[in-house]
């Protein structure tokens, strides 16, 4: 087991490099020049050249790669380009808030998620299971920033029931939170769907009906258990997708995530800035797929046997 | 007439296409939504013919905030555009920037998963490896650091989000095919001496279609929305060009005011994904083979 999270920690590594080297060569031959755009128009070429040359700026893209790299490794993220700042304090300072973010939203989804999907199952092709679907499907229809500003007009301003941006209490982050959730919900309802009919029809769930179990515990101890295996490792693809839809939620709602972050420094072209999140973000992912694949192993134990082996 | 119907399910019934269709035609939201995204499309791509481009851009400031009426159906923005002239001529934008990114996203992903699944060793080794790589940040957040680093314009939007959904869709075929490359009727192929090029074209290809049509319908989608949440993030499409997402953008500050600048670009992207949705469901439901009995 141990053997096999190391593994799995090590591969981390090559993808790690792997992005990071994309991202940085699409920046760098990228038309446009971030060192004019840092100095303004009325800069001259000798104080461009100095700028350039005091950012590395004048040699290779790859020597200039591994140079960023090696400066990473050594625990350093660079300063941002444009306001000087450490991009690993401003990261730290932000992450909060997208983590809570995405975390409060993706227990809003498995909560709604799996009760919708477990009930649609339970009345399979019945008008129940017909409409649970159809919805599900129309939500995830709605883009979420539009689904977020109708919120915001609907909850805060019209009704004036929840603060309509920024952060600070539960009561901020209940829009934001439930815009997010909009993203996977019916994905999660589709899912937990499916793979409870693959259960629902095993030989088990036959003997549990005939041995006169009512319905409510035949689903809920019997069904449910195996059928929401598949459901855990959908678990890190959800954390990611949340982690990716909080980009756009966090500019709705004005919350100092990192998203909003990125965003800024992509359309600045501070590179720093945007590698490093690329870097964490990256890392966050993998670290999270690698749990959900633990929990999963931990829980079925024909997959824990897998990896004794 | 009762005669044609039990003929029309006979053919149904007989030939491989026929059922898919017929299969589909059974699902009312599928066929609806088919219908509702021509007449969307046929509109949209007809636009030049019968409004002038310049009412989506030129600027009119005694005419702002119009609310819906004959003249504007949609009413007008801030700056007095027409609204409906901007969502007409957004959606060639939203739509058919859509259609390129799953179209280059499926060429090459059939490509790639093709190549992995068929071959497989040290060839599907590499090409998994570089899936992992471009899987390991949320598709969105990639998109947004290429487009960003291209620049503006449709072309660079398409490229970018097609950067960002490749690996999945390539995935998607591989598995789809290794479930077939261990198959019976391959192996006979195999030992008739077929060459490789000739049992992809004629073996694998049509047998694996069936997902891979179901994942680009959904993958369109897909891909509608993220234009949107770029345009909306101000990244992809430069102003004054329309597009549905930059329009929600420009808007946001008044939506409070005047609520159908917010409500009806809105409506114009979730009807079109919702459309492709359920056609999208539909097909799922009709190329499945587990339903054909």
């Amino acid at each position: 087991m141990l053997r096999y999270i190391l593994k799995r920690i090590l591969l981390i590594i090559p993808v790690v490099i792997g992005i990071t080297f994309f991202i940085y060569i699409v920046l760098a031959l990228a038309p446009g020049d971030p060192v004019s755009l840092m100095l303004g128009s009325d800069a001259t070429s000798e104080q461009l050249a100095a700028m350039r040359h005091q950012l590395g700026m004048d040699q290779n893209v790859i020597v200039r790669y591994l140079l960023y790299m090696k400066t990473v490794l050594s625990g350093d993220f660079c300063t941002s380009w444009l306001n000087g700042r450490p991009v690993f304090n401003e990261f730290l300072q932000r992450i909060p808030h997208t983590f809570a973010l995405a975390v409060n939203s993706l227990i809003i989804t498995i909560v709604f998620g799996l009760s919708m999907g477990i009930f649609a199952a339970a009345r399979q092709n019945t008008p129940v299971d017909n409409i649970t679907l159809v919805f599900a499907l129309v939500f995830s229809s709605i883009p979420t920033f539009w689904c977020g500003l109708m919120f915001q007009i609907v909850f805060a301003l019209k009704l004036g029931w929840l603060p309509s941006m920024g952060v600070g209490s539960i009561r901020h982050m209940i829009l934001p939170a439930l815009t997010l959730s909009m993203i996977s919900l019916a994905g999660q309802v589709r899912m937990t769907r499916s793979s409870m009919l693959d259960v629902i029809n095993m030989d088990y769930i036959r003997t549990a009906r005939a041995k006169g179990a009512s319905e409510f515990r035949v689903i809920m101890r019997h069904a449910v258990r195996n059928g929401l295996l598949p459901v855990v490792t959908n678990l890190g693809i959800l954390f990611a997708n949340a982690f990716g839809g909080a980009i756009v939620t966090e500019t709705v709602f004005a919350i100092p995530g990192i998203g909003v972050y990125m965003i800024n420094a992509a359309k600045a072209r501070d590179v720093p800035i945007v590698m490093g999140v690329i870097i964490f973000v990256a890392i966050i992912v993998a670290v999270i797929n690698l749990l959900t694949d633990l929990i999963y192993a931990f829980i079925d134990p024909r997959v824990k046997m897998g990896y004794m082996s | 007439m009762d005669d044609f119907k039990e003929h029309a399910t006979d053919r149904g019934a007989q030939s491989q296409f026929g059922s898919i269709i017929f299969r589909f035609k059974k699902n009312k939201l599928a066929v609806f939504g088919f219908f509702f995204l021509a007449a969307l499309a046929l509109i949209v791509l007809t636009a030049p013919l019968y409004l002038d481009y310049s009412k989506a851009i030129r600027q009119n400031i005694s005419q702002q905030f119009q609310s819906p009426s004959w003249k504007h159906p949609f009413g007008t923005d801030v700056f007095g555009r027409d609204l409906l002239a901007r969502v007409i001529y957004g959606g060639r934008i939203s739509l058919f920037a859509g259609l390129g990114v799953v179209l280059c996203d499926l060429s090459f992903g059939m490509l790639l998963g093709g190549v992995a699944g068929y071959f497989g060793g040290r060839v599907d080794q590499i090409i998994m490896r570089f899936t992992d790589i471009f899987m390991a940040v949320p598709s969105i957040l990639l998109a947004l650091a290429v487009v960003t680093a291209l620049g503006e314009g449709t072309f660079n939007l398409i490229i970018a989000l097609m950067i960002a959904t490749v690996p999945r869709t390539s995935r998607i075929v591989r598995s789809s095919i290794l479930t077939l490359r261990n198959q019976e009727f391959i192996e006979a192929a195999k030992c008739y001496g077929t060459s490789n090029a000739r049992i992809i074209i004629k073996h694998i290809l049509p047998n694996s279609i069936g997902p891979v049509v179901v994942t680009a319908t959904l993958s369109l989608g897909s891909a509608i929305l993220n234009i949107a949440a770029l345009g909306f993030l101000g990244v992809g499409i430069s102003p004054p060009t329309p597009e549905w997402g930059t329009i929600l953008a420009d808007n946001r500050q008044n939506i409070l005011y005047y609520p159908y600048l917010g409500i009806i670009p809105g409506l114009a992207i979730g009807l079109s994904v919702m459309c492709v949705n359920f056609i999208g469901d539909g097909l799922r439901d009709a190329l499945d083979p587990k339903m054909k009995k």
